[in-house]
């Protein structure tokens, strides 16, 4: 008997049994591969090596199998290594045992009996000789533990820690390659000495997906809410931001790109009114300050998107809004591995014609001249300049040399030969050439990671060098990060994490250089024919009043000429970011299954703001002379009150912040069908925000440091105009206020929360969480400070069940519902009425002030949405098509809102939580892998599709003018419709407000009860009943696509995004006013030159009010076009050097790659604007990225 | 359940240091009080254009449109159909974000550290700003208050910051009741009228701002004994005019339009230097006649003076002419081309005048209730303390001072003065007063000429139309916004026409 080894403790019970079996088992032909159900799984919760015994016992406490066996027989097999997670029994099987000899019988109570095929044999022949050679991953990575036996022995052996391995074998011999996870191999001995082995990912095998809450990882698999991860192989892909990577690869995650780069987010829909919308970002389990920048995209082990209620409750009173859970990678045991990345992104410089969407040097004269005819069209707010001292405001250079000839000051020739001039005029290129930028980012980033059983290391570098569309911006970005784990004793790990991060920007643009260029006529050329730079001091005087009136030399700059390359060249405008944050944990394991977690995150925010001008400056000049004194004007010398010399403005900001987190963890499998997967933990959070502001330093001088103080007193100087000293912050960028101003505020949560889930037989799940949160921002009274927010689901594996195992092309199909409220935060509202403190004394009477700054709302609560979502998890054909289907509803109730009160409260408007919205939609997500070709030509490619409605269902506001609804969000709120609604007036063509005899025609919209009104004056009455809702401008259908195809070592993947169903409105003509400056005709004046005025508002003639047009013109329903478009986000292609070359190179894995990003649009609309970046706004230009990453 | 309770003390922190934080001291309570420019705006529309102060004028309207607008017309011609669905009207807003004010403090002033006696100091003041409040608006959106009128709807009661309290109208004779009862508390305060950074500090209550309201107020109720009793308390205290001869001059801030007639032509525009600065306000509290600082502003920068009005000044000797009545006013105001001149009235910037109780308006209100109980000559003496401050004094005694042969004369004489000193702020509380008082001599029916208008447009092309207020007119009553009673959900009522 001791011969047999037997799985059963039971021996003599089931001994008889199996002696009977022995000889009534039917002669069928097993393999390993389908000995045991399809659907048997063996779950392994941490990376072991096993013997072939050890595997055995394995399966048999997890499934219903038994196996009988000689105890000798797999004496001699080699060991093999699984990875923890979860493994198809059969596979487990097939891998531990191929290549043996072996000859199975199933009987009919899943007693397994394994016998030698033939007899073992023991001598091998002369001719043996030891092969060696090393295992690596696709990456180059060294695998410990694969398993090597000659095919049809039992002789094996498996790979050491260095991926290295030996055995004895004869040429001819076939060797078997196992690993679980990986597909297998079979290489047959040739007379190579030395054979490697590259082993490549099992696909299929790729089933336990373990998610992050932040709080806790738990498997997908018992998960009854909806989480999401990316993709891994998108993870890798080169980045600035990891938020770059998340655009468009799940469902139900909106994101708008900004024109800066950043990236918003918003998952499934607004939620909240009035509140914070962004999505809550987690780092590895802690809400984090900074966001995505802070954050090394290199450094990303996994991303999971928490989405409804059971996921994300249990972040509370921050989840309303979806939450973001990034987790960073950790060291792994083993040998010190090294990866080094660097890439190159760049792309063609502004695509001017869009980016400034003006008119031609033609049509802007001929706009200028019809204004200037019609006397600047009667207006109030032009009168043409006259001939004196006070007359010194700007004018196009047009303008300017029709009013001289008005003034009699030049000849009507004179002026007709400058207009000529001018009008053939283009100074694109010259921008081109002298202000914008090819912008380029360059990163370095090193990985250094490694430890023993001890400890685990790793750190990783960054370096990051970009630049922006314009010349003088660039930001150097230094990002170190640092992780150690450390196991202290037996039943205790510490943890410990820390980020540093360095931001040095510059912004010698002066941060709004579009503006500046866009305040340019075409004709105002940057550069003279000769090379010197043009004075264009005509962009901020009446040259010729300048000239004659100011005497230039008794003022303290006699340079009074502007050039915008002068000014990037003469400014260091900087900020600089310090930031640093810190984690700590500790776990200890108490029982089987239970530990106690105690983690601190502890954060350090600092941004520096330096900005020097110095005098060659015409900002400094201009201020300068301009607060010198107003003798001038008689004759005299101005008085000067700022000293000569530069000026430097500074400004500080710190945030601090900490969190401190206790929790208790038990996870454990009892009776081996029950599981219980349970957290329970409290948190106490705080974050507080100072900022300083430093009076400005006159007369500063970079070089000595030196500065000076005012030359006259601030309260009884007069400016060169006559005004008061005191009023110079209302005409400069610079400010003479002796003060320094300090602001502060602090946040602080208490909270408690748990989280139960409960599994039966694997199953059926059952999921419960609770949260609270308690906040100094919130009311005292405890009804509603301590306001829970909780969560309840299921989930129910069908594809476990016994019927069906029957179903053979369903792998897997588990159905989930949930339903729990989450929360948001509103920090601009309060419970009590609050004042504002002045922060420094009034200039007029020296005394302390102070405003109200809300009036109250004695039962502010956090806002709640309550979400519901059922859903259904497949994966079929062996995942030829995998894939989620979700269906939710989301009602947001007590949600801030500006309500219409009574004004005989104080106010007309005031905070309250009454407001309510809804959220409806569906989501699915589809996938597939498809060996089109073996391993050399895969096709893998995922498709998810989104759709959300919403409606605001409860919201009260009195009365809407037509300015509440074409302002946006939030002033377009209104109950009963969706809360991006895109309201616009209807032309109604000239309408005749003289008499029949004595017509005067005015462009008119549709005024209330089917009235016509003049676009002069507001429209009277309730502007819902005149304003169109055109749609919505926030898209309620989304997808996102991407593909990948791997052909031997070339990897093509592309990334495509879409969203419909949604309106904007395209750039409209700009009816400019001549006055104030350069006139910035658009280039949609054609339109409107050529246009019928029945159809589009017609250019005035003679309309002293047409300043009242820009309360129209921008809002008319004939702009609005639809916002459908289809986006080719990236394309993306990675060569890895195979193995024998990467060998010869002396490392593990070297891939090149090559990307390209922003690679066209396909849009809906006859204008060619892009919906996202319409006309006159920043429109990303196509990126291209080249890359190589090193592992060794 | 134990942390539960240490973390209140946690949760406690203060959200934030100087932005929104709940009031401790007396002394943050006082900055709410210090902060002026809540207090010292009074942008009622209605009165400034209601009144026969203000002139409509169709010539200028044809020679530049954008000299009237229907904000103008509709105020000024009294249709309540449109003025209550205007709806940019700060002024009934803004009173009661004063009155707010003043409740917040009083309910806080028990609570917060501070020195007893000056919390008592603090609780006078908050009566008497809401006593202000409520005066001011019961004369724009209540009936003038007499036995006749007493059961006609009042303002709502408002003596706490809570949105529960109750915000239905009151009567009339409630609301008198109210006002009343803070007007007593307002009399306690005992604050000299002193001064801060060498300002009279007119931007908060004293002693003699009480006493000076308390003037305007009984003199509104046709009290004549005690609104000379509260004018000549007042006057004790502080008297000093600014006299116009030395103290008055004109901007050095050049400033000229061009016109085209048709020829473009510079023309200067002389202001005087009060013009000067338009957000800053050390030179309104710097002129220094002013107990307690409040201006009526118009938006609209355009306060066109009527002809009746013009025509009461002594154009060659009175300097409120010289200097407040800007000659080319319409050129800064468009009419350039054709060129159209007319007027305007200019007192601090383009849009303020001031109207809050002043040394000149206790003097006027002295001599009318002196003329009033029969002491016409003393009244007149009295009157002419202010004229010697304002007329040119190299003009003939007989000029700047006036003189009178009747009480009837004399009541005209003083009437007139006060239109000259206080046009625009104190003419449509003075005429509801004339009109309800015993005197029928005083009384005022207003009429004027101006184009038809809807809520959208002035209707120039067509013909022009007279329009009236008659005497006991319910439209001295304007309405509260529409949409005001929309928010209310109803609790507020309108009045009835």
């Amino acid at each position: 008997m001791n011969a047999f080894f037997f799985g059963r403790r039971k021996l003599f019970k089931t001994l008889m049994k199996t002696f009977i079996l022995l000889f009534c088992t039917s002669v069928f032909s097993f393999s390993p591969g389908n000995l045991l159900s399809q659907n048997a799984k063996i779950k392994f919760e941490t990376d072991r090596t096993l013997s072939i015994d050890e595997v055995f016992d394995v399966i048999k406490n997890q499934t219903d199998y038994t196996f009988i066996y000689r105890s000798d027989l797999f004496k001699n097999s080699p060991k093999i290594a699984v990875k923890k997670g979860i493994v198809r029994a059969n596979k487990l099987l097939e891998n531990s045992l191929s290549g043996y000899n072996l000859k199975f019988d199933l009987s009919a109570n899943n007693t397994i009996v394994i016998e030698d095929n033939q007899q073992v044999i023991e001598n091998r022949k002369p001719r043996q000789q030891p092969i060696t050679g090393k295992v690596v991953d696709e990456n180059g990575d060294p695998l410990p533990g694969v398993a090597i036996i000659l095919k049809g022995t039992t002789i094996g052996t498996t790979t050491d820690f260095d991926g290295n391995y030996s055995i004895k074998a004869k040429s001819g011999d076939v060797l078997l390659v196992t690993y679980i996870g990986y597909n297998n191999q079979a290489i047959t001995v040739a007379n190579d000495m030395v054979i490697n082995i590259s082993m490549t990912v099992d696909l299929n095998e790729l089933e336990e997906v373990v998610i992050s809450t932040g709080y806790q990882k738990i498997s997908k698999e018992r998960a009854t809410g909806s989480y999401e991860t990316v993709a891994k192989a998108q993870l890798d892909k080169p980045s600035s931001s990891i938020a770059e990577r998340l655009v468009g690869m799940v469902a139900g995650v909106q994101s708008t790109t900004n024109a800066d780069g950043s990236i918003d987010f918003q998952i499934r829909g607004q939620s909240s009114l009035f509140a914070d919308a962004q999505p809550l970002i987690v780092l590895d389990g802690f809400p984090i300050e900074g966001g995505f920048e802070t954050i090394n995209p290199n450094d990303v082990e996994s991303i999971t998107i928490l989405k409804d209620a059971a996921a994300a409750s249990i972040w509370g009173a921050k989840s309303a809004n979806g939450v973001i859970v990034i987790v960073t990678k950790k060291a792994k045991k083993g040998r010190t591995s090294v990866s080094i990345s660097s890439f190159v992104k760049t792309s063609s410089k502004l695509d001017l014609d869009y980016v400034l969407g003006r008119a031609t040097a033609a049509e802007t004269l001929e706009y200028e001249q019809r204004a200037f005819d019609t006397n600047f069209f009667d207006g109030l707010i032009g009168s043409p300049p006259g001939n004196g001292s006070n007359f010194l405001g700007p004018y196009s250079q047009a303008i300017v040399a029709m009013n001289e000839a008005r003034l009699g000051r030049i000849s009507a020739g004179d002026r007709d030969a400058i207009l000529a001039q001018l009008s053939g005029l283009d100074n694109t290129s010259q921008i081109e050439d002298h202000l914008l930028a090819v912008p380029l980012t360059k990163q370095y980033n090193i990985n250094i990671s490694g430890g023993n059983d001890k400890m685990t290391n790793s750190l990783s570098l960054l370096f990051e060098d970009s630049n922006s569309y314009f010349q003088g911006d660039d930001n150097q970005q230094y990002l170190i990060n640092y992780n150690n784990r450390v196991q202290l004793a037996k039943p205790i790990h510490f943890e410990f994490g820390a980020m540093m991060q360095l931001n040095d920007m510059t912004t010698n643009s002066g941060g709004n250089m579009l503006s500046t260029i866009r305040s340019l006529a075409p004709w105002d050329m940057l550069v003279n024919q000769d090379g010197s730079l043009a004075d264009m001091s005509y962009l901020k005087y009446y040259r010729p009043n300048l000239d004659t009136y100011v005497p230039f030399d008794s003022f303290p700059y006699a340079d009074w000429s502007y050039n915008p390359i002068t000014e990037v060249n003469n400014r260091d405008l900087n900020t600089k970011q310090m930031n640093a944050r810190v984690q700590a944990g500790l776990t200890l394991d108490l029982l089987e299954g239970l530990t106690v977690s105690s983690k601190i995150q502890y954060e350090l925010f600092n941004s520096n703001v330096k900005n020097y001008y110095n005098d060659n400056t015409f900002a400094v000049r201009q201020f300068i002379n301009e607060t010198s004194g107003p003798e001038w004007q008689s004759g005299g010398v101005p008085t000067q009150l700022v000293p000569s010399g530069g000026v430097l403005q500074q400004s500080k900001s710190t945030v601090t912040a900490y969190n401190f987190r206790n929790q208790l963890n038990f996870n454990r499998i009892f009776a081996d069908k029950h599981r219980v997967d349970f957290v329970a933990g409290t948190e106490i959070s705080s974050r507080v925000f100072e900022s300083t502001n430093h009076p400005s330093a006159f007369g500063y001088n970079n070089e000595t440091l030196g500065s000076s103080p005012l030359l006259g007193d601030i309260n009884t100087s007069t400016l060169w105009n006559y005004y008061p000293a005191a009023y110079v912050r209302y005409f400069y960028d610079f400010n003479l206020s002796p003060q320094h101003t300090f602001s502060e505020s602090t946040v602080r949560l208490f909270s408690m929360y748990g989280n139960l889930g409960y599994t039966y037989d694997d199953k059926y799940s059952v999921t419960g969480s609770y949260r609270t949160d308690a906040s100094n921002i919130i009311s005292e009274d405890p009804k509603y400070r301590y306001n829970p927010f909780w969560s309840v689901g299921f989930g129910w594996h069908m594809g476990k069940e016994n019927f069906m195992q029957e179903v053979t092309w369903v792998d897997r199909m588990t159905l989930r519902g949930t339903y729990g409220a989450n929360g948001n935060i509103d920090r601009s509202t309060s419970f009590r009425p609050l004042i504002n403190l002045g922060s420094s004394l009034n200039q007029v009477t020296g005394e302390n002030t102070a405003t109200i700054s809300s009036f109250g709302n004695p039962t502010l609560r956090w806002e709640k949405t309550y979400s519901t979502n059922v859903g259904v998890d497949f994966s079929l054909l062996n995942r030829s098509l995998y894939g989620t289907i979700d269906v939710y509803h989301k009602k947001g109730i007590d949600l801030i809102v500006d309500q219409s009160i009574s004004a005989v409260n104080g106010t007309t408007s005031q905070k309250f939580n009454n407001g309510e919205m809804v959220n409806k939609g569906f989501e699915i997500t589809l996938g597939t892998v498809l060996p089109i070709k073996g391993d050399d030509f895969v096709w893998s490619g995922s498709i998810n599709y989104a759709h959300n409605d919403n409606e605001i269902t409860s919201f009260f506001k009195a009365d809407y003018q037509s300015y509440n609804l074409y302002g946006g969000p939030t002033s377009s709120y209104v109950e009963g419709e969706d809360a991006n609604s895109l309201w616009s007036y209807v032309y109604t063509g000239l309408m005749n407000v003289g008499t029949d005899a004595n017509p005067v025609l005015v462009p008119s919209v549709q005024g209330d009860n089917g009235t016509q009104s003049t676009i002069l004056t507001w429209v009277a009455g309730e502007a819902r009943n005149y304003m169109e809702n055109q749609g919505t401008t926030v898209a309620p259908t989304t997808l996102g696509m991407r593909n990948s195809f791997k052909i031997k070592d070339f990897d093509l993947s592309f990334i495509l995004t879409a969203k419909f169903g949604h309106v904007f409105r395209r750039q409209s003509f700009n009816y400019s006013a001549v006055t104030g400056g350069n006139t910035m005709v658009n280039s949609a004046y054609s339109e409107v030159a050529n246009g019928d005025p029945s159809e589009i508002i017609p250019i005035p003639d003679s309309q002293p009010r047409y300043y009242f047009y820009d309360r129209f013109y921008p809002y008319m329903s004939y702009l609005t076009e639809d916002a459908s478009h289809i986006r080719f986000q990236e394309i993306n292609l990675n060569y890895s050097l195979p193995a024998k070359i990467t060998d010869k190179l002396g490392v593990n894995s070297l891939n090149i790659f090559a990307q390209a990003n922003n690679v066209g649009t396909i849009l809906f609309n006859d204008f060619g604007e892009d919906p996202e970046f319409t006309k006159q706004t920043i429109k990303p230009q196509t990126s291209l990225t080249f890359g190589i990453q090193l592992n060794f | 359940m134990t942390s539960i309770i240490s973390c209140d003390s946690f949760l406690d922190e203060r959200p934030s240091k100087t932005t929104s934080v709940v009031p401790e001291t007396l002394e943050q309570l006082e900055a709410l009080l210090n902060n002026y420019s809540n207090f010292i705006n009074q942008a009622s529309n209605e009165l400034i254009f209601g009144s026969d102060d203000y002139g409509f004028n169709t010539d200028l309207y044809d020679a530049s449109t954008s000299t009237y607008g229907t904000t103008e017309a509709v105020y000024g011609m009294w249709d309540v159909d449109i003025a209550e669905t205007i709806t940019s009207r700060i002024f009934w807003p803004v009173e009661w974000k004063k009155v707010f004010t003043a409740n917040l403090i009083l309910q806080n002033l028990s609570s917060v550290s501070g020195d007893e006696a000056k919390k008592e100091q603090l609780r006078a003041e908050c009566h008497f700003i809401r006593a202000y409040s409520y005066f001011e608006m019961a004369n724009v959106f209540c009936l003038p208050y007499s036995d006749a009128t007493k059961g006609e709807l009042g303002l709502p009661i408002k003596q706490a910051t809570s949105f529960e309290e109750n915000i239905a109208r009151a009567t009339l004779e409630e609301t008198y009741a109210y006002i009343e009862a803070d007007l007593q508390e307002a009399l306690t305060l005992t604050k000299t009228f002193g001064q801060v950074n060498n300002l009279n500090n007119s931007w908060r209550a004293s002693t003699a701002a009480v006493n000076a309201f308390a003037a305007r107020y009984y003199l509104a109720l046709n009290d004549n004994v005690k609104a000379q009793s509260y004018a000549q308390k007042a006057l004790d205290e502080y008297d000093v005019l600014r006299n116009y001869n030395t103290d008055m001059y004109y901007s050095t801030i050049p400033s000229e339009v061009t016109i085209f007639d048709p020829a473009p032509t510079q023309v200067p525009i002389q202001y005087p230097y009060t013009h000067d600065q338009q957000t800053v306000v050390e030179d309104r509290f710097e002129f220094g006649e002013s107990y307690y600082f409040r201006q009526i502003s118009n938006a609209g920068w355009k306060y066109w003076p009527s002809q009746e009005l013009l025509d009461l000044y002594d154009q060659d000797n009175d300097l409120r002419y010289k200097y407040h009545v800007v000659e080319g006013y319409s050129y800064d105001r468009g009419a350039v081309d054709p060129a159209y001149n007319y007027p305007g009235y200019i007192f601090f910037f383009k849009s303020d005048i001031p109207s809050g109780p002043s040394v000149s308006e206790m003097i006027l209100t002295k001599a009318e209730a002196q003329v009033r109980q029969g002491a016409w000559t003393e009244g007149i003496q009295t009157v002419n303390q202010l004229r010697v401050a304002r007329m040119d004094m190299t003009a003939d005694a007989n000029v700047i001072n006036l003189s009178a042969s009747s009480q009837e004369e004399a009541l005209t004489k003083v009437l007139e003065e006060r239109r000259r000193e206080l046009p625009f702020s104190r003419r449509w509380f003075d005429i509801r007063r004339y009109n309800n008082n015993d005197t029928p001599a005083d009384d005022v029916v207003i009429t004027r000429t101006f184009y038809p208008f809807n809520a959208n447009t002035i209707l120039g092309l067509e013909t022009p139309q007279t329009y009236t207020l008659d005497k006991n007119s319910r439209r001295y009553a304007y309405p509260i916004p529409t949409t005001d009673i929309i928010a209310s959900d109803g609790v507020l009522e309108q009045n009835t026409y």
